[in-house]
């Protein structure tokens, strides 16, 4: 088997790295770039545990090569703080409660963060469908629901003030 | 006048929120250590049978495989669970359900891991597996444990049931089944073992339950408890289904024999066939009432099935019998419960210890109650309601901290606000 | 996960290349969320993989004449959220915006939904509701065939006609008109993250007078292919359309249900029911469309 190469913008830095190509994406994060809050939950998915922002779009990363991940442009959870400040989302979590055992919570965000980019004020339904690929099993949907609708509040009001783009 | 505490009746934000919003949480399956080997088990793929031979040979001859270990590894008690000591670490004298650990193999990669599993043979002698109640206790159905396959059986008796009964006005009978859950937790087990600086024994582990895993790996190593440390990593949801062991004595014995770290993680499936499960219950109730709505008499025959291993089917079936009355007075009650082994999943600890089981049972009865004797279903539950000074079939008076007429009058104002 | 050689073709001509060169021992990569799971499970050991995804040229959705082409390479976020689709075509904008999960759909193409064909695959459901028909694609020449034809190939694999050197470039069915309604309807455990229990489609083409001249209904999840509900189309043509009508239908998809879940597991029998009851979606949507359209 040979080993292929692979170049992608993780987390805002351009990266290359050789390797084999029976490996997944969420493999590749976790085990060539130590990326380790790409959680893995159920391998087929179904969880949204393993979710990366993949050029733009919330992805699972357990069901995807990591040749897919060649020219691409992935965020996970570790790409969000800036210089030691937490992206909004993660604030919003916080405050809200929203993180309970936590294994789901680097995928919620990193949903709600790609619904974002797109979208920055999105209704509850939209809110409600663009989360809908990730399960807690602690069942806390109601805080991360409040606390995604917070940060799209907050991020309003910002704007109003003439504050800065949400990326 | 309200007192202002600091803490109580205010949102704080957990101790370790701000990790996990990061992403730095350690969870077992995050610990990565030099020199660290890869652990996996070979499994059983029949629920009830002898090994008539293992052949681990050509796992061992594997480039990069460094260990590929049986039972005669073992150099402690190859015995653990929670409450009676019915589980093996790897399977000695038969396998008792799908799945039974066979032999465990540490290599050097996830991928000399996987072909070393694979080249591992078992030849097994079947026996009749037993799925169901029934079977388990037909007279001529093979034994999984000992000489019995019942479990335990418990009774519970408080007052004249019969007379009570004779008494009543109406009298409702009916049989409920609950069937097997799985817990589910996000996080499939995962567990690493290593000898620290000082030569401790050490487990992370995805666990509820440290104290108990340190103690279960102690014993089957055959050390003292001080030489053997169990740390529980951030663990992604348990419900009840991480109290068991999981990998945490399979990773110390491949430690133990390689002196390497060694981290094993559980593939979903894996994990959800050998994690333990809510026991399926079958619960016989006849309840009898006056005909103003009054609980008169109880009487409970319930059959639980916990498995191939006992876990914590003792604690369950006693939970069970305390709560078949659900919050309600009845001052006769007889109930008798037994629960067996089978060759199916191990039944275990899963939220509320079986009285979510009997609570389908007695809100069931409840429910046809108040339809049988046209009260309003609120109000008859109101009626026989516990209170302070309730006394319980167990003997035990309630002193203090009954909520539950509170609670039913709050939920039917919020109900009525919503319908 | 075994070991394989791995290739991202640019151009369709070098993926048609690889495919040549390397046939059976090859496995195609299209969106992934299927053949990924299988393989690191085990499942499926190709000794190549062909990824065709970053064929952007493939990713569309395009209007000629009376027809929609959509290339094999759209994802489901791309057909559910296409203006086009979401005005005209709602079975497929409707099948393919309940695809599995966002991120699902984000991967996802219908073309790896058609030629894998589970029997749980919403987007084989609305595109034989559609009578589509596809494109494959090999360095020996293209042919296409209806969808029906294609699944009931024999081809590399018994899934389908796709031969072990093409590829299947696209789907295309006739844009329904405005006298054309169509709806999907898919009954599953939860909203999102579930499979299918039934995802069903139907098209109903009426005239001027409101008097039905052509059907299509057929349900996901009931056969191995969406099961074809012949008897009720035949009732709803030549008639008046009207909710009586429509529900004139429902003993013949039971009976329908029954017949192909007779052989079957006991637990798939209250599908001869709950078929029911997704049609009666399926007719309030129909309805809505059609009269909410003027005849003339």
């Amino acid at each position: 088997m040979n080993k292929i190469s692979i170049s992608l913008n993780l987390n805002g830095t351009d990266r290359t790295i050789l390797v084999y190509p029976n490996r997944r994406v969420v493999d590749l994060l976790r085990e060539d770039f130590k990326l380790t809050s790409v959680k893995e939950g159920c391998s087929e998915g179904e969880c949204g545990a393993c979710t990366v922002i993949f050029n733009g779009d919330a992805v699972t990363t357990c069901c995807m090569l990591a040749g897919q991940a060649d020219q691409s442009t992935i965020i996970t959870l570790e790409g969000l703080a800036k210089d030691g400040e937490l992206d909004l989302l993660q604030q919003c979590f916080l405050d809200e409660g929203a993180v309970q055992c936590g294994y789901c919570t680097p995928g919620m965000i990193l949903a709600a963060k790609a619904l974002l980019l797109k979208n920055q004020s999105p209704t509850e339904a939209q809110i409600k469908l663009a989360m809908s690929g990730n399960l807690c099993r602690c069942t806390g949907y109601q805080k991360i629901h409040a606390a995604v609708k917070s940060a799209v509040v907050i991020y309003k009001d910002k704007m109003a003030q003439g504050g800065e783009s949400i990326d | 006048m309200t007192k202002e505490y600091s803490v109580i009746g205010k949102s704080q934000v957990k101790v370790d929120a701000l990790e996990k919003v990061l992403g730095t949480t350690k969870f077992a399956a995050d610990y990565n250590l030099p020199d660290m080997l890869y652990g996996g088990v070979f499994r059983s793929t029949v629920a009830h049978a002898t090994i008539n031979s293992l052949k681990l040979e050509k796992a061992k001859a594997l480039g990069g495989v460094e260990a590929v270990l049986d039972f005669h590894d073992i150099p402690g008690k190859n015995r653990f669970g929670i409450i009676i000591k019915d589980e093996p670490c790897l399977v000695d004298d038969k396998i008792r359900r799908y799945g039974d650990a066979l032999a465990v193999v540490a290599a050097r990669s996830p991928e000399i891991l996987e072909a070393a599993l694979a080249l591992i043979e078992v030849d097994y002698n079947e026996i009749e597996p037993i799925f169901t109640f029934e079977r388990a206790l037909a007279a001529d159905a093979p034994i999984i444990h000992g000489t019995t396959n019942i479990h335990q059986v418990k009774h519970l008796v408080c007052g004249d049931v019969d007379a009570a009964f004779e008494r009543s006005d109406i009298i409702i009978e009916n049989t409920y089944s609950t069937h097997r859950l799985s817990h589910m937790f996000i996080e499939p087990d995962a567990g690493i073992a290593y000898y620290d600086d000082e030569g401790l024994m050490t487990v992370v582990a995805s666990t509820q339950n440290p104290h108990y895993d340190r103690n279960e790996v102690a014993s089957l190593l055959g050390l003292p408890y001080n030489q053997v440390r169990v740390i529980q990593a951030a663990t992604g949801g348990g419900f009840g289904g991480k109290l068991d062991i999981s990998v945490q004595c399979h990773c110390a014995l491949l430690t133990y024999h390689t002196r390497k770290p060694v981290k094993i993680v559980r593939s979903r499936s894996e994990s959800t066939m050998v994690s333990s499960k809510r026991h399926p219950m079958i619960i016989k109730a006849k309840t009898g009432a006056s005909r103003d709505g009054m609980l008169m008499a109880l009487e409970v025959q319930m059959t639980g099935d916990t498995g191939a291993y006992a876990s914590y089917g003792p604690a369950v079936i006693t939970r069970a019998m305390a709560h078949c009355t659900g919050p309600y007075n009845i001052p006769n009650v007889r109930a008798d419960a037994t629960f067996v082994y089978t060759n199916n999943p191990m039944g275990g600890a899963f939220r509320g210890f079986g009285v979510p089981q009997v609570a389908v049972c007695h809100e069931g009865q409840m429910n046809q109650l108040a339809r049988a004797l046209s009260i309003d279903p609120i109000e008859i539950r109101i009626k026989n309601a516990h209170q302070i000074g309730s006394k319980l079939p167990t003997g035990q008076i309630l002193e203090n901290s009954v909520g539950f007429i509170e609670t039913l009058e709050k939920a039917r104002a919020k109900a009525e606000d919503v319908l | 996960m075994k070991a394989f050689e791995f290739f991202a073709p640019k151009t369709l001509a070098e993926a048609k290349g690889l495919l040549n060169q390397y046939g059976e021992s090859a496995a195609i990569l299209a969106g992934g969320t299927d053949i990924v799971i299988e393989m690191n499970e085990g499942h499926r050991k190709p000794d190549v993989v062909i990824d065709i995804k970053k064929l952007k040229d493939l990713a569309y959705v395009r209007i000629e004449g009376s027809k929609i082409h959509i290339g094999a390479l759209t994802t489901f976020e791309m057909i559910s959220s296409d203006p086009v689709i979401r005005e005209r075509v709602r079975v497929l904008a409707e099948a393919a915006s309940k695809v599995g999960s966002p991120q699902i759909r984000s991967l996802g193409t219908i073309g790896g939904n058609l030629a894998t064909a589970s029997v749980a695959g919403d987007g084989v459901s609305a595109m034989m509701t559609l009578n589509a028909s596809v494109v494959l694609d090999s360095v020996r020449g293209q042919r296409q065939m209806p969808l029906a034809e294609f699944l009931d190939g024999q081809g590399v694999s018994s899934r389908n006609a796709l031969l072990a050197d093409e590829i299947m470039t696209e789907v295309f069915f006739e844009m329904p008109d405005n006298h054309t309604a169509t709806a999907f309807y898919k009954l599953a455990k939860r909203k999102s993250l579930a499979i299918s229990v039934i995802g069903a489609g139907m098209l109903v083409q009426v005239d001027g007078a409101g008097i039905c001249i052509k059907a299509s209904m057929r349900g996901g999840c009931l056969a191995r292919y969406p099961l074809h509900f012949k008897a009720a189309e035949e009732h709803l043509i030549g008639n008046k359309i009207s909710i009586d009508l429509l529900e004139e239908t429902l003993p013949m998809l039971h009976d329908a249900v029954y017949e192909s879940a007779k052989s079957r597991p006991w637990s798939v029998f209250y599908k001869k029911e709950s078929v029911q009851g997704v049609y009666r979606k399926l007719f309030a949507a129909i309805l809505e469309q059609l009269n909410g359209k003027s005849y003339e």
